[in-house]
């Protein structure tokens, strides 16, 4: 029960988090920062990256990473666009639901095959994460490349521009979809078999073994979710812009991780939690947000970053040797 | 008559209203070795640390520290070392990285405040020490380069040169081989020749009786009872004074074996680990394989769990032949291994004691669709909880806050939870208190009566003896003797195990 409280108690962190860091915004710049076109374009922002955060989540709970998610979700949006060309060249007067079916089954097969990909040389090969998955991004870049000769892929059928720049009321369309897909990863992660053992495997990856469970299909499977999440993404990005292009979004790889740690994933894998994660989401959007605002050159944001990066993983190590201090304290006045 | 090199009186100790020490009274004297014995928590660390002025004791003018016939008030480590009082702490305190000679001569030079190095000399120190207990080591060598058993010799060294007069030593035989235990005891014996004294703080109790002068027996902080000489008690008063239980030692478990064979191995080998091994497992048996540290029990173990393959040979399972080359045949043959080393391979110790009790059964949970049903994970959890009588506040509590002896209760949980046919134990009572083994032990004799066939690893010649009905002795890869437990004793073991 205690356990419980605590993890409620948590939640309760991020939130704030997300209240100073939008209110400091606010009152610094609060003109232009709550303005409805701003307030807006972030909710047509976190779906993006937040869906790729999401993925990488999934990966890092393993205790593994995937850098190749954006180059994946850059191969599925243009192996998507390519599909659906082609159908809408030969069946002119293709329905808007086959429209957007080609597309989405597309996406998501292709991203699903390319984290499948990634869990076969982390799990079976044994190559490490980190490795194997820059191995992949290069790949799938490559890829990617070769298929379009690095030249975006645009002109759409209006179906899929609505995905992303339509809104129901004021509220995006895609946010929806964010909102939905977040959802649905924490009920997986959470309450599903599967989920249990991604977190289990993660904290210790030899009890796991030595408790028979197959280590290999777990690995395949959390990969295979995080492509997944690659290939929701690129139906977004490609919506968004109408076009899809090599190197789309490469910037958000930073984000992705970055906000997955803020949101109190272990990087050791294990421990995390989705509705954290979405808060660091939200409180990353607003400051990226701001500093558009503000004035900031993409140079400055990735020294931003970066180091915030670097600061959250110092808490994240420093904070339980911390704790570990204090107990130790304590023990020295407790029975030995 | 010796005198005594210390002794203290009325000693207590309170820890935020916990006694950890109450009126102790102990005394060493020159030249002797001296046993402390007790259950973890029963006070033998915290005297230690007073002794080393670690810790201080809880004022009381009664108490007394008289250390070669000196009387302290406040004992600062400093005294201590000045009086040639060292503690050897069980991670040895050495600097892996630095050569054996430098580890040696260390403390002497910082109490000789000294700036500049003479290599020449610090190796001269170095042999000279190691001369005085007949041990050789290369002096340039790396001390992480050489195993635990030599790592404590250069502990040793190290204390003599700083002058030891009484070397405390913190279960100094808790991971050394049978042999390096035995080269461990010529070194004390080598120091006792020299007038020092030893004070060990320890548990095995074989090993207490084979280098001790004295005993003492500890327990709830309070000194039970000194024996001046071992010929004086045995192994098992010592246990029930250590527990404060009766132990019956003549005690063997009966099989109420019946029916068919659950499992046969025969002719198994696996190069460089066991060969040949043959043995016969009925439902109810308990089958207990004894052998030291490196005789390949572990490596038998897995290898009837699937995570490691054998060479040659064969398993049947209900007369069946099969084979067993993943984890996954261990799921279908109904095997489960409760593996030595609990902490990495048992437990997921950052996670709940729920978590790691389902981890097993996690699929038997899915109740709607694809998704578990919390309140039966819960429910589940918390009657393996009372089953196993193990000691929490919650279900929701990390396994690392347990005890080692509930800890093993939630590894026996969550493999009694796949109601195995098979039950491999290796090493089921490791780092466990002597109170919480007797429960464990009882488990597992019930376990087998429900009709479990049983295979239990272990080093301990007692837990084969009183827990096992039938006793294969493993030396080196092979079984050297495969006997029903009823006609073995204790010194029969102890001599195949040598």
């Amino acid at each position: 029960m205690k356990q419980h409280n605590r993890s409620v108690s948590r939640v309760v962190y991020y939130i704030l988090m997300f209240v100073i860091v939008f209110a400091l915004f606010s009152l610094t710049i609060p003109g232009q920062f709550l303005s409805r076109f701003n307030l807006q374009s972030m909710a047509f922002q976190v779906p993006e990256f937040g869906i790729l955060a999401l993925g990488m989540m999934v990966a890092m709970l393993t205790a593994g990473i995937d850098l190749s998610i954006i180059a994946n979700a850059n191969l599925a949006g243009i192996m998507s666009a390519i599909c659906l060309l082609k159908v809408t060249e030969l069946y002119p007067n293709v329905g808007s639901l086959a429209i957007i079916l080609v597309t989405v089954v597309v996406a998501v097969i292709s991203g699903t095959i390319g984290g499948l990909f990634n869990g076969f040389l982390i799990s079976v090969l044994g190559i490490l994460p980190i490795l194997a998955t820059l191995g992949t991004m290069k790949l799938f870049e490559g890829l990617a490349t070769v298929v379009t000769r690095g030249r975006p892929i645009t002109g759409f059928p209006v179906e899929i521009q609505y995905i992303a720049n339509e809104t129901i009321g004021v509220v995006p369309v895609s946010f929806v979809i964010f909102l939905i897909v977040l959802v649905m990863v924490a009920l997986f992660l959470k309450k599903t078999p599967l989920g249990f053992k991604i977190y289990m495997l993660g904290s210790n990856e030899e009890a796991a073994r030595y408790s028979r469970l197959n280590n290999r299909a777990i690995l395949l499977r959390a990969y295979a979710v995080s492509g997944l999440m690659a290939g929701i993404a690129s139906i977004i990005m490609m919506s968004r812009f109408n076009s899809v292009k090599v190197g789309y979004g490469n910037s958000y790889l930073l984000q992705a991780v970055l906000v997955v740690i803020l949101g109190g994933t272990n990087p050791d894998g294990g421990e995390g939690d989705v509705f954290n994660a979405l808060f660091a989401i939200l409180t990353l959007q607003c400051i990226a947000s701001g500093f558009n605002i503000l004035g900031f050159t993409d140079y400055m944001r990735n020294v931003i970053y970066g180091s915030m990066l670097i600061i959250v993983l110092m808490f994240t190590i420093m904070v339980p040797r911390i704790r570990e201090m204090v107990k130790r304290k304590k023990e020295t006045v407790s029975i030995s | 008559m010796a005198e005594n090199i210390l002794q203290v009186a009325s000693l207590s100790k309170t820890y935020s209203g916990v006694k950890a020490l109450v009126d102790f009274d102990f005394s060493i004297k020159q030249g002797e070795v001296h046993c402390l014995v007790g259950e973890n928590g029963s006070g033998k660390s915290t005297f230690m640390k007073i002794i080393a002025g670690v810790v201080r004791p809880d004022r009381d003018s009664r108490t007394q520290i008289l250390i070669n016939g000196k009387q302290f008030r406040r004992l600062t480590p400093k005294d201590s070392m000045n009086e040639g009082i060292q503690v050897i702490y069980q991670d040895l305190s050495l600097f892996p990285n630095l050569t054996v000679a430098e580890n040696i001569a260390m403390n002497q030079r910082i109490e000789e405040n000294r700036k500049t190095v003479s290599w020449k000399e610090m190796r001269r120190t170095a042999l000279d020490s190691m001369e005085q207990i007949s041990v050789k080591l290369d002096p340039e060598e790396l001390v992480e380069n050489y195993p635990i058993a030599k790592q404590q010799l250069v502990a040793i060294c190290r204390a003599i040169t700083s002058g030891v007069q009484l070397l405390i030593m913190d279960e100094p035989t808790a991971s050394l081989g049978k042999t390096d235990v035995e080269h461990f005891f010529k070194v004390i014996r080598k120091l006792k020749e020299r007038g020092i004294s030893a004070l060990f703080i320890g548990h095995k109790l074989h090993e207490v009786f084979a280098i001790a002068d004295r005993i003492t027996v500890i327990r709830d902080g309070k000194r039970i009872k000194t024996f001046d000489s071992v010929s004086e008690t045995n192994e098992h008063e010592i246990t029930e004074l250590m527990t404060g239980k009766k132990i019956d030692s003549s005690k063997r478990y009966e099989s109420k074996t019946n029916g068919k064979p659950l499992m046969e191995i025969r002719g198994l080998s696996k190069s460089g680990q066991y060969s040949d091994v043959n043995f016969t497992l009925y439902p109810g048996d308990i089958i207990g394989i004894i052998g030291l540290t490196g005789a390949g029990r572990t490596e038998l173990a897995l290898s009837v769990f699937g995570l490691n393959k054998p060479d040659t040979g064969e398993i049947l399972i209900d007369n069946k032949p099969v084979s067993i080359e993943s984890t996954r045949d261990a799921i279908k043959n109904e095997i489960a291994l409760v593996p030595e080393n609990r902490l990495v391979q048992g437990l997921f110790t950052e996670k709940t004691i729920m978590d790691n009790v389902l981890i097993t059964t996690i699929d038997e949970f899915r109740k709607y669709g694809p998704f578990l049903s919390k309140k039966e994970m819960v429910d589940s959890a918390n009657s393996w909880i009372d089953k196993l009588n193990i000691k929490t506040p919650s279900a929701k509590l990390p396994v690392k806050q347990l005890s080692g002896g509930n800890q093993q209760r939630v590894v026996l949980s969550k493999w009694l939870a796949t109601k195995p046919r098979i039950l491999i134990l290796d090493g089921p009572t490791v780092g466990i208190d002597v109170g919480a083994k007797a429960e464990i032990h009882r488990y597992i004799q019930e376990m087998a009566q429900d009709g479990i066939g049983i295979i239990m690893m272990s080093d301990e010649i007692h837990e084969v003896l009183h827990n096992a009905n039938k006793i294969l002795v493993m030396r080196e890869g092979r079984i050297i003797k495969s006997a029903d437990a009823t006609s073995l004793d204790e010194t029969d073991l102890m001599q195949l195990l040598q």
